[in-house]
């Protein structure tokens, strides 16, 4: 009961406050807005009982990714960025993808509901998990990880290019 | 029995979780005196010894001041992040010490006492994570002023301490490979049976941990998010009163928590020091949670210690020794470890 309770009020506060990141003319609050966003979604998985994705939540997503969005925000001059018209097809692209997702999840919802599976326990799916990750799915894992590097050494040799044609 | 219930199922939790606000708060204040008496005598000059004994009361008294303190928010400021920002870093330094083994549980009667809110199986990925959250409060707070030298102070923290958290995940691996466990309490009990702790066992380790941690907490010698003779006081320099006191607090409350983690991790936790010397025995008799705090006051001074002694890094110099030297050997030290404990 308590619990429920605790994943609707998480869950709730994760749709909010992704609500009030797209809807906040200012950049900051927007980031401040995905930064409780990230944070209620990581409260949303403890209440499931899934600690691991938890903490790999925040430590990922809220100590990591959105204090870099913070940084490229502070450091890119948001004036300069002004909002261009765009033509009618983009326009609509933009709006049909999201559309069409919340339809599908509407469907999923509404129309066959699979009973989850039996979940394993608590202490034992955190060590599954980690040898599932590396022997049945050790191929996608590598390549997950070669792609990682690959867009590691491409950020670095861009990076470099504009700093050899900076006139200082 | 239903009294019984009532004591075990309300006010035993509620207890703690009050305790569990105080103690940041109390060792905040203890610290705050040790630190200017210690820095003062060490600098050969007295420090606060009027207000109490030895100046024991002068925390109070300043805390009392900043009570009183008119709250101030400049026109230019961003009135939402500025407000948010001091609640942030309080919430995240506070929230992480439920996770925080004090010592060993309890028996009182047939009910154990634990003297710890959360014991988590990734109680130390979650403290760690938390402990990293509070950087936002540092960045809205900087960007929130408006003002100069708020600014540049946030945005050297957050560079500071995303470089940090590298060697830190890197060594705190290092020590999970050996406890097989990212549980506190499992870590401590690990040190307890295999009867040495990991801070012998891993002096590499302790020591590229230890160093980072003090760059991650924003404290001397790698304190230039808010080295006052540069930035005024960086990112905190338009707070007043109150708001100024949560980032105060909860930057002694993240001292407490780096070094609870490093006595958790490398030096046993509660368990008494000499397992191994039946001359020794006798120190088991104290108990779990009085070791703990000897040993976190231990690092604690430490810190107030390396304050007096070091002058500040130059910022590319703080940057270089992160990602030129300790990640480097953070890394070679995670390969060893790992060959060590493959072949064993």
């Amino acid at each position: 009961m308590i619990a429920g309770l605790i994943f609707y009020f998480f869950a709730a506060l994760a749709v909010l406050s992704s609500l009030f990141v797209v809807t906040r003319k200012n950049a900051m609050h927007s980031v401040m807005y995905l930064a409780f966003t990230v944070l209620s979604v990581a409260g949303v998985f403890f209440s499931l009982q899934a600690e691991y994705l938890g903490a790999i939540q925040i430590l990922v997503y809220g100590g990591g990714i959105v204090v870099l969005y913070i940084f490229v925000i502070i450091i890119v001059n948001l004036n300069e960025i002004k909002p261009e018209r765009r033509k009618l097809f983009p326009r609509m692209f933009i709006f049909s993808l999201p559309a069409l997702l919340f339809l599908q999840i509407i469907n999923v919802l509404f129309t066959n509901r699979p009973t989850p599976p039996a979940g394993p326990e608590a202490g034992l799916s955190f060590t599954s998990f980690a040898e599932m990750l590396f022997s049945t799915y050790l191929i996608p894992f590598e390549i997950a990880s070669i792609l990682l590097l690959a867009v590691l050494i491409g950020a670095i040799i861009v990076a470099r290019k504009k700093l050899l044609h900076d006139p200082d | 029995m239903t009294n019984t219930g009532f004591v075990f199922d309300v006010l035993i939790p509620v207890g703690k979780i009050v305790a569990v606000i105080l103690y940041p708060m109390l060792m905040t204040i203890v610290m705050i005196w040790l630190e200017r008496r210690v820095v003062a005598l060490m600098q050969k000059r007295l420090g606060p010894n009027r207000v109490g004994f030895q100046g024991i009361l002068q925390p109070f008294a300043d805390a009392f001041k900043l009570f009183l303190k008119e709250d101030i928010m400049q026109d230019q400021a961003d009135p939402l992040l500025f407000k948010v920002a001091p609640v942030l870093v309080m919430f995240s330094s506070l929230l992480a010490f439920c996770f925080v083994p004090l010592g060993e549980p309890i028996r009182i009667g047939t009910y154990q006492l634990t003297l710890w809110i959360a014991q988590s199986p990734v109680g130390l990925l979650l403290v760690l994570g938390l402990s990293s959250i509070s950087v936002f409060g540092v960045i809205f707070g900087g960007w929130a002023s408006n003002s100069k030298y708020p600014l540049m102070g946030a945005l050297r923290s957050v560079v500071q301490i995303l470089s940090y958290e590298i060697p830190i995940g890197l060594t705190v691996l290092s020590v999970v490979f050996f406890a097989r466990s990212i549980d506190l309490v499992e870590i401590v009990n690990h040190q307890s049976q295999a009867k040495i702790w990991f801070g012998f066992m891993l002096p590499v380790s302790f020591v590229v941990f230890w160093i980072s941690a003090i760059a991650e907490t924003n404290r001397a010698p790698f304190d230039l998010p808010e080295a006052e003779s540069e930035l005024v006081a960086g990112y905190h320099t338009e707070y007043s009163g109150m708001k100024f006191a949560f980032f105060y607090i909860a930057e002694y409350a993240h001292m407490v928590l780096v070094s609870s983690l490093v006595v958790i991790m490398f030096f046993g936790g509660w368990l008494a020091p000499f397992p191994n010397v039946p001359a020794f025995a006798f120190l088991k008799v104290i108990p779990g949670f009085v070791w703990y705090l000897v040993k976190i006051m231990f690092f604690l001074y430490l810190y107030v210690w390396i304050r007096a002694t070091l002058p500040r890094y130059r910022f590319d110099e703080l940057i270089r020794l992160a990602w030129k030297w300790l990640i480097p050997l953070a890394l070679l030290n995670f390969l060893v470890v790992a060959l060590i404990r493959y072949i064993l």
